[in-house]
């Protein structure tokens, strides 16, 4: 046992969890080999009955169980085959504007958004399923990849998210509320990334050319037949799970068990159900699962030797120490994610900075729902913003050669939307109201 | 480990089954349940090596440097801190089995030693499915092969 000031402790221990992330050592048993280290120099080896507790704590929490409920509900909304159809509908209702399919691909992010909840997984399916079709009606290739980066990303803001479960109990705010207020700020990064599509294609019309009469000619009943069973099946399985967290009437675990009962339903009614769609469906389940718990358990170990030591006070001076009073602060703050949000994926993020910033924004005086928004949205310009973004790695690992996408045009594509999130977040911060007004009409 | 894959797939088949019935065990049981599907779900995502990486440098080291790394750091920091929680974690389990140790957060207050033992053989599996994974890649590396 050794007696440092907590400030060589946080030094230390931040030094050593860059060296070992860096390596490329599995992120979780990177951050539990920190906590392990710090702990036993600076704690002594009681640290393992803390280790032990924490762990208990963390496997019985009753929050986190929503999370393999809304990755069940969302693995089989994929193997209900619903999402190629959703995409050709709105391809048929929108095909006619000039850049609709653009605006078709963000709308099907954000559809796709409440039922996969994670990046990586929304990404890969605009890429599979809208990028081809762009491309073939002669969109420009940034365009387009910029449309599937940007409505992709979208996949971990809009609820029923995963991040969001995360966040909630890291940061002592109830998932409900989270819910409610990340759903209007998904709507106006959805609103503003389709805006800037329309005046793009206006401007630019040549890089996207409107969809011949010939396809567009289809009949309104039969458009209408599409949007009843393309559309509507997804939307009302999302509002009724938002809707029944919004009315009080379930907490977002049970909502979530509610959800993946109903998609399963819904598997059926599109007569894909079967042993074998189950079986996979769980089995995908618990080792996604897992896979987020192993960094879990390592982060809720790290977290609490870092703050256990006392260096939080150390970070939070750091911070404070910015000039510009509050604003300062969050500027400080919101650029240290930045940075984070381009190197490490959000898991990493929610779960070492949250517990670590979060006290410092209650103590400045923000809005603790508000501040955790902020955050959120900060993390969606992360994921798009060369040079490591996490979305444009996706993207480019779903594209065929045929279709000539160099990094380059992804790139170039999406570097745009960033502009657009930071509108979104400066809205936010002159207009608290768009993300705290859904929640303050909750029903307790 | 195919035991363990099979319960936590069966596990988080019944959990949504078991949920929306509001009951006084429906608290208890599924966080238990949800408990077991996640830590007997680590030794699984183990044998797969499906755990997350920042992969940005690593995807660009060699076969035999990427095999040193993994062993080396799972050698100092992953086994002796999880092989000392399983140290822990026994006592607690034969604690709770000899003195009928309840759960205290729900209504119905079950036995909490099934649970606890469970941690415990989640624990040792896990151990045992880096430990394979560790042995696999040190051999390989001593031969000189390439996988």
């Amino acid at each position: 046992m050794i007696d440092a000031s907590p400030e060589i402790v946080t030094v230390v221990m931040i030094t050593l969890l860059i060296l070992l992330v860096g390596s490329g050592f599995p992120l979780g048993l990177a951050l539990g080999g920190v906590a392990l280290i710090a702990g036993i120099l600076f704690f002594g080896p009681a640290i393992f009955s803390l280790f032990y507790d924490r762990l208990f704590g963390v496997t019985s929490n009753y929050t986190f169980l929503a999370v393999p409920l809304f990755i069940f509900m969302g693995i089989m909304v994929e193997k209900s085959g619903v999402s190629k159809q959703l995409f050709d509908t709105l391809y048929l209702w929108l095909g006619g504007l000039r850049g609709g399919l653009a605006v078709a691909t963000i709308w099907f992010g954000t559809i796709l958004a409440a039922t996969v909840g994670v990046i990586a997984a929304s990404v890969t399916m605009l890429g599979l399923i809208a990028l081809p079709s762009m491309l073939q009606r002669g969109y420009s290739k940034e365009l387009s990849t910029g449309a599937c980066c940007a409505g992709g990303s979208l996949g971990i803001l809009i609820p029923p998210s995963i991040m969001l479960i995360f966040y909630g109990p890291m940061a002592n705010i109830s998932v409900g509320k989270l819910f409610m207020a990340a759903f209007p700020a998904g709507f106006l990064l959805s609103a503003l990334y389709t805006t800037y599509i329309l005046v793009r294609c206006k401007m630019r019309p040549l890089e996207a050319p409107v969809l011949p009469l010939e396809e567009r000619n289809v009949p309104m009943r039969h458009k209408l037949y599409l949007l009843a069973t393309g559309l509507l099946p997804t939307v009302v399985l999302i509002l009724a799970v938002l809707g029944s967290i919004f009315l009080g009437i379930a907490a977002p675990t049970e909502a979530a068990a509610v959800g993946a009962l109903a998609a399963t339903i819904m598997v059926a009614a599109y007569r894909r159900l079967n042993f074998r769609v189950i079986k996979e469906t769980c089995f995908a389940t618990a080792g996604t699962f897992s896979m987020v718990f192993i960094v879990v358990v390592g982060a809720t170990f790290f977290t609490s030797i870092f703050l256990g030591l006392g260096c939080g006070e150390v970070v939070n001076s750091f911070v404070l120490g910015a000039p510009g009073g509050k604003w300062g602060a969050l500027l400080v703050i919101m650029f240290i994610i930045f940075v984070l949000g381009m190197l490490i994926d959000w898991m990493g993020i929610v779960l070492i900075m949250i517990p670590i910033v979060t006290p410092i924004a209650t103590q400045v005086g923000f809005d603790p729902l508000w501040f955790s928004m902020m955050i959120i949205v900060n993390l969606q310009m992360s994921f798009i913003s060369p040079p490591f973004a996490y979305a444009i790695f996706f993207l480019k690992a779903v594209t065929t050669p045929e279709q000539g996408i160099d990094s380059g045009h992804i790139i170039r594509g999406a570097v745009p939307y960033i502009g657009m999130i930071i509108i979104a977040l400066t809205l936010m911060a002159f207009f608290p109201e768009i993300v705290t007004w859904l929640p303050g009409q909750m029903i307790r | 480990m195919a035991p363990a894959r099979c319960s936590s797939s069966c596990d988080s088949f019944l959990m949504r089954y078991l949920f929306s019935k509001p009951t006084v065990w429906a608290f208890d049981i599924s966080y238990m349940i949800g408990g077991s599907i996640m830590l007997l779900g680590m030794a699984w995502v183990t044998v797969r090596r499906d755990q997350v990486r920042v992969d940005i440098i690593y995807t660009r080291y060699s076969r035999k440097l990427k095999v040193i790394v993994d062993s080396v750091l799972n050698i100092v920091l992953f086994f002796p801190l999880y092989i000392m929680l399983i140290q822990r974690a026994i006592p607690r389990a034969i604690y709770s089995f000899t003195n009928q140790e309840f759960s205290e957060v729900g209504f119905w207050r079950p036995l909490l030693w099934p649970y606890r033992w469970m941690m415990v053989v989640a624990l040792i599996m896990w151990v045992l499915a880096a430990l394979v994974w560790v042995i696999k890649d040190l051999s390989s590396l001593r031969k000189g092969e390439e996988l």
